[in-house]
């Protein structure tokens, strides 16, 4: 299952093999019994802060090292989206303001060098790193978010991407994969402006030769499980088919709910189960996301896994640990 | 209703199902250094210094700001679950150090309403705990003023207090409260 879901990371995906995925995904969920307990490494994801940035690149080299070995997905998250003064794309950066996105491109390309120098993360097969944005404030443009999102799409391009692919013609500990990602979050982003960062990337998805894949590591609560809700605004303003949309529906799209307390599973179950009465495949979720310090009840990634294993009833194939902004834990 | 996004979706997957047929799927990017073998040579790192990268600190002229508590490196879900308000961030005034970036929140807990909550964190901070019960059970906490290493508050009960986030412990010293917080109050 772990290989399948790894397809989706590497392809651009057409809308043909879209459908085909999941077909795929359907009959193994439905197939397979999901194992309670999860297999791999909890892979390691972190705040990236405006003292990383400018640290030489020894705080996000240390990540990057100290990474388990494996296959994983890993998720830097760096801020909200912003305009630069001069109109170009960024990020609202923790402790430093609106920064360029591609300051952040090329910091994230320590985390690859800080993997492929540690021995121990031989073979290791697919490493993917989502740079990512994190949930809005509401008081965003539509436009702002479309303009970080190209802007950020480029950046990966034409560095991070470059950078990555050095290292694959040499002799890595890995695959390297680059790929976005944003925290999409119902209470706090409105669907307009997630549309406007999705339009954005998509945009530059569609016209540039590089296709990149993007992870939502956002949140959701409706809990309405029927297709009479399916189009209604039952969360914060958002329709179930629109985070259905964020999570699967468009071309590159994985999802990582993020999975603090135990209650939470049971939303995502209820969203495929809205899906499917409205005629929609089921979302094959890529992964869990658990952060430590945050309070929830979960009290560490793997029984965060196993509770979104009996909730919603499928074995993503990742698990990862954001780590609070103090990196301590 | 019309669902903005809706529409947006169905149109752009349209577009993009079109460029992914019409794609050479070149998915591969140049390498650095072209003409050098990367695996004849010890891997090399990023390109550019980080030192280089022309990051302009633009700390803000109020060392404690009332923020969005969206915008804050802590989880929206939990956020919500909490009921988390006026939420801070502190960066001192004139300061180039972007390590010195704290942030403070207040709410309840969710299993007790009357268990007030603050949240705390930064960078170098040294504890693994962001959560802090506060003292006195007298419901929803609402931060009022915060300044780095130290922030004031006040319980829907009417007490106030300080949380001293160099030794992440709440002051007993009822006179030290008074002169932190008092003018502001």
């Amino acid at each position: 299952m772990r290989r399948a879901f790894l397809t989706t990371w590497l392809r651009p995906r057409s809308i043909g093999l879209l459908a085909t995925l999941v077909m795929a995904g359907s009959a193994l969920v439905a197939l397979a019994p999901p194992a309670r307990a999860y297999v791999g490494p909890v892979s390691q994801s972190w705040y990236v802060t405006a003292a990383d940035l400018v640290g030489s690149g020894g705080e996000i080299y240390n990540e990057g090292y100290n990474a388990p070995s494996g296959p994983q997905v890993v998720f830097l998250q760096a801020g909200q989206v912003c305009v630069t003064g001069g109109g170009g794309s960024g990020f609202l950066t923790y402790g430093g303001g609106c920064q360029p996105t591609y300051n952040v491109a090329y910091a994230v390309q320590w985390w690859f060098y800080g993997f492929q120098q540690n021995p121990a993360h031989r073979g290791s097969n697919y490493v993917v790193l989502c740079v990512t944005t994190s949930n809005g404030t509401s008081s965003n443009t539509t436009d702002n978010y479309r303009v970080a999102a190209e802007g950020l799409y480029e950046d990966l391009v034409n560095q991070t991407v470059v950078y990555a692919n050095y290292l694959n013609a040499g002799s890595p500990n890995a695959h390297y994969v680059v790929a976005g990602g944003i925290d999409a979050e119902t209470s706090w982003d409105k669907p307009n402006e997630v549309s406007g960062w999705l339009v954005g990337w998509l945009n530059k998805r569609a016209t540039l030769s590089t296709q990149l894949n993007y992870g939502a590591d956002g949140a959701y609560y409706g809990t309405c499980a029927t297709s009479s809700c399916w189009n209604s605004p039952i969360d914060h303003g958002w329709a179930p088919s629109q985070m259905y949309a964020v999570y699967y529906g468009w071309p590159g799209a994985n999802s990582y709910p993020q999975i603090y307390d135990n209650t939470w599973p049971a939303i995502y179950n209820d969203l495929n189960q809205a899906a499917a009465s409205a005629g929609k495949a089921q979302i094959p979720y890529t992964g869990v996301m658990w952060g430590c310090g945050t309070g929830g009840n979960e009290p560490n990634a793997n029984q965060a896994y196993s509770d979104f294993v009996a909730g919603a009833h499928q074995s993503p194939s990742y698990l990862t640990l954001i780590h609070s902004l103090s990196k301590t834990c | 209703m019309v669902h903005h996004m809706r529409r947006t979706t169905v149109s752009f997957i349209g577009l993009t199902a079109v460029a992914a047929l019409t794609a050479c799927g070149a998915h591969v990017a140049t390498l650095v250094a072209p003409g050098s073998s990367p695996a004849a040579q010890a891997t090399l790192p990023p390109s550019r210094p980080l030192g280089a990268a022309a990051i302009m600190p633009t700390v803000p002229p109020n060392p404690g700001t009332l923020t969005p508590c969206s915008q804050l490196p802590f989880p929206g879900p939990v956020a919500m679950q909490d009921q988390l308000h006026d939420c801070w961030v502190v960066e001192p005034a004139g300061s180039s150090d972007l390590s010195r970036y704290e942030f403070f929140m207040g709410g309840t807990s969710p299993q007790d309403r009357q268990q007030g909550l603050l949240i705390f964190e930064r960078p170098t901070a040294g504890g693994s705990q962001n959560v802090y019960s506060v003292p006195g059970h007298g419901g929803d906490v609402t931060v009022y003023l915060a300044r780095w290493s130290f922030v004031c508050y006040k319980v829907a009960s009417g007490a106030e207090g300080e949380f001293d986030a160099e030794t992440a412990t709440f002051v007993t010293d009822q006179a030290r409260v008074g002169t932190d917080c008092g003018k502001a109050s």
